[in-house]
């Protein structure tokens, strides 16, 4: 850079000098401010004053005049240099002459120039290094890509493999089913008692295969990612209630029983019925395989943000070095008590699944010879939330074959003032009304969804033109049967359109606004 | 005297009709089988059964295929159709597409013969 320039003053106008004027004058990175000498006929001053360099007779004005500089002593009589170091302060710098001058100096430009190497070096090395960086993540990227297209096929591969296997392995289980079955039955000819005992055994392991088969398919779609739930807000005294029952003969028959106790009476959960049912079935299941005599107690408490279910027992327990390990895959702990009931190992592995799709969590607390309590937890979704959550997921399906659709959306406003005025009781009914009038107007029986104050509609393959038609036409329907009630001062009714992909292509694009 | 009531198993695996057939025979039932996709609708013309077990499954056509075809001609199409698999994905929405496609019933394999009977009996109105 031309401000950064070296500027030099040449002291002495001998041989030396006219070798150093030369060879610097036209040098990027030198100014050669002037040549002083006393001699002005000598070679040194007639060489700077034919290139354009000023020069001087006196060593001390000059060097006044120009303080910022470098003077370069190559002064030949003993008496200028003596001179000249009389007159040189600290600003200034004096390259002896007495080592080769040029050198100097060419050891002095190539040192910045080196330095000004070294840091187009360093840059170069990480620039080279942020291109490799930069190509490095590309081809990890790539890789990335290539493993997941990978995995995904063998995922596909894996379910694909597994629904076959189990296909392969039903087909002939069926056979073996209907064979140990008939022959048991009599349908093939008479048998003898002995007989009878050992088909039976067989019977029952054929039924532990196709469970095992089935429950191998269960883990490894809840693993692969592949179940969804079918979440719907539930009566869950009614749910546990109703779970409880299908095992009465099987406590009956052992002399156990079970209690149940909800705090408070009603809790409504947003669930997957079958699902938690499978739990449930699993939990009790196994606490009556492994109790002989006391009870089950089945319970539910909404603890606010999420309700805790448990199943206790009387049982033999479950020492903890094995309640550490309960949920391992084919992890079996002690010697069921009815041989006839042995389990899959495979339960608790899917009742964790199940839980952990929920978010909710699961686990086991036990002594010893007192008893097992299985806990677990599922979280509470406020009326929002659901109707958030039910949207999203009947898009979901709807996005993935990606039919169009829209969603209408009914705000009934004033809902507690209707409830003030009418009781609960006969709002709900009032509400239901309302719902079935208006499912009346939906063609092809869509059906409306009710989420505490708010009905919504998947409408499949409707246009939004469409939908916002029949949106008039429910609007009108409700506002006629909120005047015939005399209730359209209490009530409103906000509406709300929208559609895929119209409104946006992603699911959550299109419940931004919900 | 008591005709007996004819039922057309379709399936391709010969050892289930087999054990198909002698279990529905001990049940009463007249029983007539047909292995593959081809010519079944035309099986179901011909018998005139009073239910059909169909599989899902044939190496040629998709029973499902089969069900809404025999439900599509009108001669036929009041004849009960259980639906039979032993795929693990089609147990699952067997209820769902087995409804599109006009289905009566389903079961999935291995079943259990007391569940079968009482399919049976429902449909034909016993």
């Amino acid at each position: 850079m031309p401000e950064e320039k070296i500027n030099i003053i040449i002291a002495g106008a001998g041989e030396k000098a006219r070798a150093l004027i030369e060879a610097l004058h036209s040098h990027k990175a030198i100014r050669i401010l002037g040549v002083v000498d006393k001699d002005s006929s000598a070679i040194g001053i007639k060489c700077a004053q034919r290139l354009g360099i000023p020069t001087a007779a006196d060593y001390q004005g000059f060097l006044a005049r120009n303080e910022a500089a470098e003077i370069i002593d190559v002064t030949e009589s003993k008496d200028a240099r003596e001179e000249l170091g009389r007159l040189i302060n600290d600003n200034t710098r004096v390259i002896d002459s007495r080592i080769p001058i040029v050198e100097v100096l060419f050891q002095e430009l190539s040192n910045k120039v080196s330095e000004i190497e070294k840091i187009r070096a360093e840059l170069e090395v990480q620039s080279w290094g942020l291109k490799k960086t930069n190509e490095g993540v590309r081809t990890l990227y790539k890789e990335l890509e290539k493993k997941n297209e990978e995995l995904s096929k063998l995922d596909q591969l894996k379910s694909d493999f597994l629904s076959t296997v189990s296909h392969e392995l039903r087909t002939p289980l069926t056979t073996i089913r209907e064979t140990v079955s008939q022959t048991l039955d009599g349908v093939l000819g008479p048998t003898t008692s002995k007989q009878q005992e050992f088909l039976s055994m067989c019977l029952e392991n054929i039924e532990r295969l196709r469970r095992i088969i089935n429950n191998l398919l269960d883990l490894s779609k809840i693993e692969a990612g592949k179940i969804e739930l079918k979440k719907k807000l539930t009566d869950i005294p009614g749910l546990v209630k109703r779970t409880c029952l299908t095992f009465s003969s099987r406590l009956s028959s052992k002399g156990l029983e079970v209690k149940t106790t909800f705090s408070p009476e009603t809790i409504e959960g947003y669930l997957d019925e079958d699902k938690i049912i499978q739990v449930l079935n699993n939990l009790i299941g196994n606490s009556i395989k492994f109790t002989k005599q006391g009870f089950i107690g089945v319970s539910a408490v909404d603890k606010g943000d999420f309700i805790e279910f448990s199943v206790s027992d009387t049982g033999k327990g479950i020492s903890e070095e094995n309640l550490a390990q309960l949920f391992t895959k084919f992890k079996q702990f002690g010697q069921a008590v009815d041989p006839e009931e042995k389990g899959t190992g495979l339960g608790l592995s899917i009742s964790k699944g199940i839980i952990d799709l929920h978010r909710g969590k699961i686990w086991a607390e036990s002594k010893l010879g007192q008893g097992t309590r299985f806990i677990f937890t599922l979280p509470k979704y406020n009326s929002r939330q659901i109707l958030k959550e039910r949207i999203a997921d009947s898009l979901k399906v709807a996005l993935r074959t990606q039919e169009l659709i829209s969603v209408l959306v009914l705000e009934l406003s004033g809902l507690a003032a209707l409830q003030e005025k009418l009781g609960r009781q006969k709002a709900e009914s009032f509400l239901n009304e309302l719902v079935k009038i208006l499912e009346e107007a939906l063609p092809n029986r869509e059906r409306i969804i009710v989420e505490a104050d708010v009905m919504f509609s998947i409408l499949k393959e409707t246009t939004k033109a469409r939908a916002l038609n029949l949106k008039d036409e429910l609007l009108s329907c409700g506002i006629e049967f909120l005047k015939k009630n005399g209730l359209d001062k209490e009530t409103a009714i906000a509406w709300r359109v929208f559609n895929f992909p119209e409104d946006g292509s992603s699911v959550e694009q299109l419940c931004a606004d919900l | 005297m008591d005709t007996k009531r004819k039922i057309l198993i379709i399936d391709d695996e010969p050892d289930i009709l087999k054990v198909m057939k002698n279990r529905l025979e001990s049940w009463g039932f007249e029983v007539f089988c047909w292995p593959t996709g081809v010519g079944a609708v035309k099986q179901v013309r011909e018998v005139g059964p009073d239910l059909v077990i169909l599989d899902i499954m044939l190496p040629d056509i998709n029973g499902y295929d089969i069900c809404y075809k025999i439900k599509s001609i009108p001669e036929i199409s009041s004849t009960p159709v259980i639906l039979a698999t032993a795929k693990p994905e089609w147990q699952q929405d067997m209820g769902d597409i087995g409804k599109f496609a006009k289905a009566d019933d389903y079961i999935p394999k291995p079943f259990e013969s007391d569940v079968l009977l009482e399919k049976i009996n429902r449909l034909l109105g016993k």
